[in-house]
C-alpha cells in the first residue's frame, strides 16, 4: 500500500501551493506506512475535521471521516471511540477551530487522555473567512479585522496541551516532510491523547515561510518541567532573535479514557441488544 | 376516596426519601399515590415539601391541601401549617396535633438522628388506623439500615396516642408500580438498546443521567459525563457514526448549547435522541420549578429546515413507551428524536397498576457496508441504509451538503437530489409516526381539552370530576410531526376548544391554527412554575363551559 491509495477523486480547492498539500502527503504517508507494517487496517482509519481550510482534508483521504462543526473535533472525537474503541482515530483542527471556538474541548481531550491523535494546523490567522486574527496570532498583528493591530496576546497551545494532560505532545513544520511524516506516525501509534501542532503558513494570508525558516531548532522528549521550559521558550511572537523548538515534546503512558470507562465495540458485542421484557425492568419499582 | 399527605421540612432533613417510602407503602396495599416534590434550588436549610395524593382510583395529580401532615421543621410547620387539617411534628417543632418525640426514639434506638423521619411515618401509620406491615415492607428501599428503621418506625407508631382518622382501606387492590417520570425514561432507553448516555448535568434532566449511571453495569451500557452540553451533543453525534445507541439529556439551558449539533444531526442523517426536561424560564428561571415554556424552542431548534420528532409522553408510562418510540424513529429514519419532559414529569412519582407495552421494537438496523458503501445513498422512501466504520468500505458523515458519498458538494442539481432525498424520508418518516398513536381522546363531550405532555394527569382527575357526557381530552404525544388528521378528527363538532398548556402564551393555540387552521376558543394557563392540579383544572374548565 502506498499513499496515493488513499487518494479520492474530489477536485481539491486549497489554494495553489498551499502547506496543506505538505500535511495531506505526510498523513497518508504515515497511514500507508502504519498498514504496511500491521499496525492497522485501512478500515480502521477515521479523520474528524472541523471547519477551516485545514478541514477540506476530509474530502481528500479515501478513510472514514466526520466533517464536524468549528470547534468541535475533540468530542466527536471522543464519541467515536467510546462508540468504538477499535477506530484508529486522527483529528484535524486549526487555530481558530482549536484554540477559539473549541478551546474548552481541546483542554478537555487532553485531559481525558482520549487514545486520539489531534493535528493542529497553526497558521496565525483565519484563512477560509479571509483573514483575520487567532489566538496564536502574535501580539499586534494586523489582520482584516484588526487593521490598528491585534489588542489580544497570544496563547501557546503546546504549553497548554502539556499542563492539560496530554501524553504525546508534538510540534512540527509543514514543509519538513520527513520529519513531519515520522512525528505522525509516532503519535498515530501513540496510546492516549497525542497533540501535533503543525506550523503551517498560509501563503495567501499570512506567509511567514521566510520568516521562520531559519529559527526552527530540533528537540528531544524531555520529563515535563523540561517540555514546558522547551514549549514556552516561544510564544509565538515575531522578533528577529526569536527560536522556535520543534520535534516531540513530551511523550508519557497514562490510562485512556476509553479504558477508564470501559468501552467495547458496542454494535459488533450486541448486533441487536437482547429485548429487555418490562416486567423485568419496572419490578425494582414495585 | 381519596386523601392528600403532606411531608415538609428543611432541604437536607430527607423529605423526599420519606415521602417516597410513604408512597411506596400505600402502593403496596394497592392504593395509587401520586407523589409531587417541590423543593428550591439549594442543598442544605430551604424548604421542601411532597404532596402525596393517595387514593382508591387512579390519580395523576396532586392537591394544594392536605388531610394529613408531617412536619420535620419548625419552618416547614410555620410555612405550610395552614394547609392541612392535622399534623404530626417531630420534638424540634412547637405546635401541631402530635409532637413524636423523635430524639428520644433515635437515641433509644440507637439509630442516626435522620432515621427520626421514619418514626414520624410510624406514627402516621397509628393516626391513620393501619396496621405497619406495608410501612414494613417499604422500609426495605433502606438496603442495610432497613431493620434500625423498623425499630425506629415501630417506636413512633407505639409513641403516637393522637387521635385517628381511619384512612379507608383499599379492598383487593393489587401492588402498583411507582415510578418517576424520570426513572421510566431511563428504562425506556434501556428497553431501547441504548449503548451510550452522554449528559452535563442540568436540572431537571440530572435524575435521568442518575439512574442511568448507576444501572449501567447491570445492562452494559455507558453514562459519561462530558465537559459541556455542546460536547454532549457532538460526541453523540460521533458516537452514533461509529454505530452506538445514543441518547442525550439536558434542561432549556442546555439545549440551546446543543443547538448547532442538532442542526447537524439535520444534515448527517445520524440517528440521536435528545431528551430535554424542561423548568421555568427564560435563561437559568428557576432551576428547580416546571413549565413547559421551551415548546416552540424545541419544534424550531437547529438553523436551517430538518425534519424532527418532538415526543411529548404525559405521564411514567407513556414516558418509557415513548421513549422506546423515540429510538425507533431515530434508528429507523435517521431523524432527530426529540423526547419531551419538564420538571412536573421527570421529579413526579406515578403509580401504575400495568407496564409499559411500547408499540414498537427499536432495533439498530446496521447494514454492513460493502466497498462501494455509500452513506447517502437515494433510495425509494429517502433513507440511506446505514452502516458503521472499521470493517468494509468508507463511511461518512458531514455537516456539509454533500454527495450521496458524503464528499463536500456545492452545485445546484446535487444540492437540489440531496434535500430532496430528505424531503421524502420526512415524509415516509411522518406516515409512520402516525401509526404510533399521537393523539389519544378521553370521554365524549363536546367541550373539548386539548393539552399536551406532563398536564395529561391534572386534566384526566379533572375529567374524572366533570360530566364526562359534556366534555372530552385530546391529548397530543406528538407535537413533529404534527398529527393533522388525527387532530383534525378529534376536533370535529367540537362546541369549544380549550387548549391547557403551563406556559404564559400556550403556545399550543398557535401550533393548532398553524396545522389546521383552527382557534380554539379559550386558553387556561399557569406560569408560576407550579403544575396544574385536578381541582384547578375542574374550577377553570366549569367557568369556561358554563
Amino acid at each position: 500500500m502506498n499513499a496515493n491509495d488513499f487518494n479520492t477523486p474530489v477536485p481539491n480547492t486549497w489554494c495553489p501551493g498551499c502547506t496543506n498539500f505538505m500535511i495531506l502527503a505526510a498523513v497518508k504517508k504515515a497511514m500507508a506506512d502504519l498498514v504496511n507494517e500491521g499496525a492497522c487496517k485501512k478500515e480502521q482509519f477515521t479523520c474528524v475535521a472541523g471547519i477551516g481550510c485545514h478541514a477540506k482534508i476530509y474530502d481528500y483521504f479515501d478513510i472514514n471521516g466526520f466533517y464536524g462543526l468549528h470547534g468541535r473535533v475533540p468530542p466527536v472525537m471522543a464519541g467515536i471511540r467510546l462508540a468504538n474503541p477499535n477506530l484508529k482515530v486522527l483529528g484535524f483542527s486549526g487555530d481558530g477551530d482549536a484554540l477559539a471556538e473549541g478551546m474548552a474541548h481541546f483542554i478537555h481531550f487532553c485531559r481525558y487522555n482520549l487514545d486520539a491523535t489531534y493535528l493542529l494546523h497553526n497558521n496565525q490567522i483565519f484563512a477560509l473567512t479571509t483573514g483575520q486574527v487567532t489566538p496564536t496570532s502574535e501580539p499586534g498583528a494586523v489582520a482584516k479585522s484588526t487593521p490598528h493591530g491585534s489588542p489580544f496576546r497570544p496563547i501557546n497551545p503546546v504549553v497548554l496541551a502539556l499542563e492539560s494532560g496530554a501524553t504525546f505532545v508534538a510540534r512540527e513544520y509543514a514543509l519538513d516532510l520527513q520529519n513531519l511524516t515520522a512525528t505522525l506516525k509516532r503519535a498515530m501509534k501513540h496510546k492516549g491523547a497525542a497533540l501535533v501542532e503543525i506550523l503551517q503558513p498560509c501563503i495567501t494570508f499570512k506567509d511567514v515561510r521566510e520568516f521562520v525558516k531559519d529559527k526552527m531548532y530540533r528537540i528531544e522528549p524531555s520529563d515535563l518541567e523540561g517540555a514546558l521550559k522547551n514549549a514556552r521558550s516561544w510564544n509565538y511572537t515575531k522578533e528577529d532573535s526569536i527560536r522556535i523548538p520543534v520535534g516531540v515534546f513530551y511523550e508519557t503512558q497514562y490510562p485512556t479514557l476509553e479504558e477508564k470507562v470501559g468501552v467495547k465495540v458496542w454494535h459488533e458485542a450486541y448486533p441487536e441488544r437482547p429485548q429487555r421484557s418490562t416486567e423485568e425492568l419496572w419490578e425494582r419499582f414495585k | 376516596m381519596e386523601k392528600v399527605f403532606l411531608i415538609a421540612g428543611d432541604a437536607g432533613q430527607g423529605i423526599a426519601k420519606s415521602a417516597e417510602i410513604l408512597a411506596k407503602s400505600f402502593t403496596k396495599r394497592g392504593y395509587y399515590v401520586f407523589n409531587y416534590r417541590d423543593y428550591p434550588s439549594l442543598i442544605r436549610g430551604g424548604l421542601n415539601f411532597n404532596m402525596l395524593k393517595v387514593s382508591t382510583d387512579p390519580v395523576g395529580s396532586h392537591e394544594w391541601k392536605a388531610d394529613y401532615a408531617v412536619f420535620l421543621s419548625q419552618q416547614a410547620f410555620d410555612t405550610h401549617k395552614d394547609k392541612t387539617h392535622f399534623a404530626i411534628t417531630t420534638s424540634e417543632v412547637i405546635g401541631g396535633d402530635f409532637q413524636i418525640n423523635t430524639s428520644e426514639i433515635v437515641q433509644k434506638t440507637g439509630a442516626p438522628a435522620i432515621a427520626g423521619n421514619t418514626a414520624t411515618l410510624g406514627a402516621l401509620y397509628k393516626a391513620i388506623g393501619h396496621d405497619t406491615q406495608p410501612l414494613m415492607e417499604a422500609l426495605a428501599d433502606f438496603g442495610k439500615h432497613a431493620d434500625i428503621n423498623r425499630k425506629v418506625a415501630w417506636e413512633g407508631f407505639q409513641a403516637y396516642t393522637g387521635k385517628t382518622t381511619p384512612l379507608p382501606q383499599k379492598e383487593g387492590g393489587k401492588p402498583g408500580y411507582f415510578i418517576s417520570g424520570s426513572c421510566a425514561i431511563a428504562l425506556g432507553a434501556i428497553a431501547a438498546g441504548m449503548d451510550l448516555y452522554f449528559a452535563y448535568p442540568m436540572t431537571p434532566a440530572t435524575p435521568v443521567l442518575h439512574v442511568l449511571a448507576e444501572l449501567e453495569r447491570e445492562f452494559d451500557y455507558r453514562t459519561v459525563q462530558l465537559e459541556n452540553e455542546i460536547a454532549v451533543a457532538n460526541a453523540a453525534l460521533g458516537a452514533s457514526f461509529a454505530g452506538s445507541n445514543v441518547m442525550i439529556g439536558t434542561s432549556g439551558g442546555g439545549l440551546a448549547l446543543m443547538g448547532e449539533a442538532l442542526s447537524l444531526q439535520g444534515i448527517s442523517e445520524l440517528p440521536l435522541v435528545a431528551y430535554l426536561s424542561m423548568r421555568t424560564g427564560p435563561a437559568t428561571g428557576v432551576p428547580t420549578y416546571t413549565g413547559q415554556g421551551d415548546i416552540k424552542f424545541a419544534l424550531n431548534i437547529g438553523h436551517g429546515e430538518f425534519a424532527r420528532a418532538v415526543i411529548v409522553p404525559g405521564d411514567a408510562k407513556e414516558a418509557h413507551e415513548r421513549t422506546v418510540e423515540a429510538f425507533y424513529l431515530t434508528r429507523k429514519f435517521r431523524v432527530l428524536s426529540l423526547l419531551i419532559s419538564d420538571k412536573h414529569l421527570s421529579e413526579s412519582n406515578y403509580t401504575h397498576d400495568s407496564l409499559p407495552e411500547p408499540r414498537v421494537n427499536s432495533e439498530r438496523g446496521l447494514v454492513k457496508a460493502t466497498d462501494s458503501h455509500m452513506s447517502y445513498k437515494i433510495t425509494e422512501e429517502g433513507v440511506s441504509p446505514m452502516a458503521a466504520p472499521g470493517v468494509n468500505g468508507t463511511l461518512r458523515a458531514t455537516s456539509y451538503e454533500h454527495d450521496e458519498y458524503g464528499y463536500t458538494i456545492e452545485d445546484e442539481p446535487t444540492i437540489l437530489k440531496m434535500v430532496n432525498k430528505r424531503l421524502k424520508k420526512a415524509r415516509t418518516f411522518e406516515q409512520a409516526v402516525n401509526k404510533l398513536e399521537p393523539v389519544s381522546v378521553y370521554g365524549k363531550g363536546k367541550h373539548v381539552i386539548l393539552s399536551w405532555g406532563s398536564t395529561k394527569g391534572a386534566i384526566l382527575d379533572a375529567l374524572a370530576r366533570l360530566d364526562q357526557a359534556s366534555v372530552k381530552f385530546v391529548q397530543l404525544s406528538y407535537l413533529a410531526p404534527f398529527p393533522k388528521k388525527q387532530v383534525e378528527e378529534a376536533l370535529k363538532g367540537a362546541k369549544t376548544i380549550t387548549a391547557v398548556e403551563n406556559s404564559v402564551t400556550c403556545a399550543l393555540a398557535g401550533i393548532l391554527k398553524e396545522h389546521t387552521g383552527l382557534e380554539v376558543d379559550h386558553t387556561i394557563v399557569k406560569y408560576d412554575g407550579r403544575p396544574f392540579t385536578g381541582g384547578e383544572i375542574v374550577n377553570k374548565i366549569r367557568r369556561v363551559i358554563a
